[in-house]
């Protein structure tokens, strides 16, 4: 639609004033018309009543008298009156007594009409009575042509209709005049919207030029224009915190895309590599080595122990001490090898182009020295140590899994070996390691199940070799896999990090059936029970054993727990206040396997200890190595200068026993004197020997 | 006013013939007494048609609800009786005396004068003076008269075959009498040398 097909309110608002004048001139021009053309012709007929009236008056004494003559010479008195036709004056007896008559063409009535006035034909004519004296004497008729009337209808008509068309024309000169004035504060109020419209000018205001309608519709539109300014100047502001909005979740999402793509191939706890990430690394080292030649070694490390340490201290510390030791690997590598966590307490290294063995071997070491350095986490000093498998590609695999799978043989290996070390892989340890992971679901399930038994050693007072006391010691039998050793139960349970349950079975267990032997009564013998390493970590061992000790209602000063060097040794928790919190219940601390591992003197003197159970393997220098002797004997005088009463393990020969003996050992204990026995054979040695003794 | 009446007779001043239609006729040719009574009813008429065009003074004559028509010692309208008293003029019902003589005490508004009695009238009138009566002389026994008569106001007369009026306008001013223009339109005005 173009402009001029536009409705225009310009053009409305002209049609309406013509409309409306036009049609008001119209219907005044139309009023005046007809009423002219009533008021012509009763004024015509007025008039003819007058002269009909008149000529009456003027001829009721002729009638009266009956004097036609005079009164054909009033008749003949209209002959003046140019547009009567004629006139008829008739007797009381309605018979024309006298007649003017004009033209012959037109007819006049010879009889007196009933009406006052009327048309006969197309001449109007009016009837007047003669009265004299209050009586009709006779009657005027006067007849009058309508030529003369038509004549001035048409002239009227004309005037009007020029009349009409000059207030047309003036309508139309007056309406274009209003419609200026009428529509210049609209035009103005218009112009002042386009100019807002292109412009996006909010602070435009029109000009108020009347005062009326209009000039209220600008105030409004001002008004309109200031609140509309007020919510742009709002919604520009709104814009643009709904920019910084949109730039700052743009940024969000930006940041949480990379992050998302970071975690995918990232570990989200250290940062470090994940396992597809290093399966991705490992699968594009083998196949430049495949193509380019050259070896790959793959290490796979384990920290040992770190489930208890997760356990006890909690995951959040646990995660602490996984990304520290990440950072403290990241070091130990070059940028082109690649470090991943593939779970867990379980990382991976990837080191490309080496030379040799020798140079994975240097990692390893470089490895297990950085995480050997004791960790400050939450106000604790994790001493932590790690076992690391090392495969060599093509050598040790042909491809990524194998590789990375053998390496985790080799960890394994180097956990059974006593952990903190490397070994690299051989064909053997697959063996070794299907039959690990075989006895593992088999201890899970022995635990369960309760499959385990306890046998009982007994423990000698050196000069008299009497029993004051035994030492519980699992076993286990497996129907398929017959009797487990101990120190391979006990290996795999703590690999597993199931130690700590079967270190509370045995004491429980120990507990209750100790007391059965002696009817519940407390027993004259002391209760020796190993407790793991791995249970010092967590700080309610105190805890446990009270309540082991409260639910079995066996003694604490007849129990005994057995520890290990390594639980106080250079790189362990500081356990002092968690063995004063298990002497405190009366029952006594022991070394055991002394001499076997890093001993610190000065430790030993600290420890709430009340016995020291020199390692078996001094015992066996016995009468070889002289050397060994003095070893033992040292270690008897010291024990004994730190008020510890000291006791020789893994007695098996005479000269064994002497040799201790003569040297003040306090107890012995091994098989010259007794074997680990059943809990029913060790009962009966115990009736025996207290028969013996009643004797 | 009067001067105005006569100025206004003198320019209109004609003899106006009163064709008394074909009824007026048989008044001199018809004979027996249908024919006199009908001449009577027609002079009846033109007495009463005269005096319809008449106007007497508000203090004298006719203040009463009747008219009072007296033939002067005559009753020359005798059989029309009816004729005069079913037709009254001015609303006034008309009743009939015959006198002898002028006296006021009759109470006459319109005296009718036999032709034969206009000189004894006039001799009387000259004694009594103008009246406020009208006075009618019938001298329709004359062709054409011409003249007036002291005392006598309308002189009806004979006009071919019809009757005329004659006006003595100076008498009707003195007896105090308004005569239409209609009715001098028609009528001969006489006077000034009344005898």
């Amino acid at each position: 639609m173009n402009q001029a097909a536009k409705p225009s309110i310009q053009r409305m608002l002209m049609f309406v004033l013509l409309l409306n004048g036009s049609s008001a001139l119209f219907l005044t021009a139309l009023a005046y018309g007809v009423n002219d053309w009533i008021a012509m012709r009763g004024a015509m007929t007025d008039r003819l009543m007058s002269q009909a009236d008149i000529v009456a008056n003027n001829s009721v004494a002729a009638l009266a008298f009956h004097d036609v003559e005079a009164a054909n010479m009033t008749l003949n008195s209209l002959e003046n009156e140019s547009e009567l036709v004629g006139a008829v004056l008739f007797d009381v007896a309605d018979r024309p007594f006298a007649i003017y008559h004009r033209n012959e063409h037109y007819a006049l009535p010879m009889e007196p009409p009933s009406d006052a006035s009327g048309f006969l034909g197309d001449q109007l004519f009016v009837s007047s009575p003669v009265v004299l004296d209050g009586r009709q004497v006779g009657s005027l008729v006067l007849v009058s042509e309508l030529d003369y009337w038509d004549r001035q209808q048409m002239i009227q008509l004309a005037t009007v209709a020029g009349v009409f068309l000059f207030s047309l024309l003036w309508v139309v000169i007056l309406a274009g005049y209003l419609r200026r004035i009428m529509l210049r504060p609209i035009l103005e109020l218009t112009a002042t919207a386009k100019q807002i419209t292109r412009s996006g000018d909010f602070q435009l205001r029109a000009e108020k030029i009347s005062q009326d309608e209009i000039g209220g519709l600008v105030d409004d539109f001002n008004e309109m224009l200031r609140q509309i300014q007020l919510r742009d100047e709002a919604l520009l502001k709104v814009q643009s915190e709904l920019e910084d909005k949109v730039e700052e979740r743009t940024r969000e999402l930006t940041e949480l895309a990379q992050e998302l793509e970071r975690q995918a191939y990232h570990d989200a706890l250290t940062g470090l590599a994940n396992r597809a990430t290093f399966d991705d690394h490992l699968q594009l080292a083998i196949h430049q080595a495949q193509r380019y030649g050259g070896e790959l070694s793959v290490l796979f490390l384990d920290l040992d122990r770190f489930k208890n340490i997760n356990d006890t201290l909690g995951h959040a510390v646990g995660d602490k001490l996984l990304i520290e030791a990440s950072h403290r690997f990241q070091a130990c590598l070059r940028s082109s090898d690649t470090l991943a966590r593939l779970g867990g307490d379980e990382f991976a290294v990837l080191l490309v182009q080496t030379g040799s063995p020798n140079d994975a071997a240097d990692v390893a070491r470089k490895l297990i020295a950085a995480v050997n350095a004791p960790f400050s986490i939450d106000g604790y000093f994790l001493h932590v140590s790690a076992s690391v498998g090392i495969s060599i590609y093509p050598s040790d695999g042909a491809d990524a899994q194998s590789i990375l799978k053998n390496a985790d043989t080799a960890m394994y290996h180097s956990k059974s070996n006593g952990r903190n070390q490397y070994t690299f892989f051989t064909e053997s340890m697959n063996l070794r390691a299907t039959r690990r992971l075989l006895l593992e679901n088999k201890l899970r399930t022995a635990i369960d199940e309760k499959l385990f038994t306890l046998h009982y050693q007994p423990r000698f007072e050196t000069q008299s070799k009497r029993i004051i006391g035994v030492e519980a010691l699992i076993r286990w039998s497996d129907k398929e896999e017959g009797t487990i050793s101990p120190i391979e139960l006990i290996a795999l349970a703590d690999e597993c990090g199931l130690i700590t349950t079967i270190d509370e079975w045995v004491l429980e267990t120990a507990c209750r059936e100790v007391l059965r032997w002696y009817d519940n009564q407390r027993p004259p013998i002391v209760l020796s029970v190993n407790l793991s390493g791995a249970q010092f970590i967590r700080r309610n061992l105190s805890q446990v054993i009270q309540s082991i000790l409260r639910r079995t209602g066996f003694p604490g000063d007849c129990l005994e727990l057995e520890i290990t060097e390594n639980v106080f040794g250079p790189n362990a928790v500081d356990v002092t206040a968690v063995l004063r919190e298990i002497r405190e219940l009366g029952v006594e601390i022991s070394i055991d396997d002394f001499g076997k591992d890093y001993s610190s003197l000065s430790r030993l003197k600290q420890l709430p200890l009340q016995t020291l159970k020199i390692d078996k393997s001094f015992i066996r220098d016995i009468g070889k190595d002289p050397d060994g002797e003095i070893l033992v004997k040292t270690m008897i005088t010291m024990a004994h200068s730190l008020n510890l009463r000291v006791v020789a393990e893994g007695i098996e020969k005479e000269e064994q026993y002497r040799f201790v003996r003569r040297h003040h050992c306090d107890a012995v204990q091994g098989y010259l004197l007794g074997r680990p026995m059943p809990d029913t054979v060790m009962q009966e040695r115990l009736r025996q020997e207290l028969v013996v003794d009643l004797d | 006013m009067e001067v105005m009446i006569g100025k206004f007779a003198r320019r209109w001043r004609r003899w106006l013939t009163i064709v008394l239609t074909t009824a007026v006729l048989p008044v001199f040719s018809a004979t027996g007494d249908n024919d006199a009574q009908r001449v009577s009813q027609i002079k009846a008429a033109i007495v009463l048609n005269v005096a319809r065009f008449v106007t007497w003074p508000s203090d004298q004559g006719l203040g009463r609800d009747q008219m009072r028509l007296c033939f002067y010692r005559v009753n020359i309208l005798s059989g029309a009786e009816h004729t005069i008293t079913q037709n009254p003029v001015a609303g006034h019902a008309v009743d009939t005396r015959t006198i002898q003589g002028i006296d006021p005490a009759d109470q006459c508004d319109v005296v009718l004068i036999p032709g034969s009695q206009v000189q004894r009238f006039v001799g009387e009138s000259t004694i009594t003076g103008d009246r406020p009566f009208l006075t009618i002389a019938d001298l329709t026994a004359a062709d054409k008269v011409n003249r007036a008569y002291r005392g006598v106001h309308v002189n009806l007369v004979r006009r071919g075959n019809g009757v005329g009026l004659e006006i003595n306008l100076d008498d009707v001013d003195r007896a105090g009498l308004r005569m239409s223009s209609k009715l001098l339109k028609l009528a001969r005005i006489v006077g000034g040398d009344a005898e």
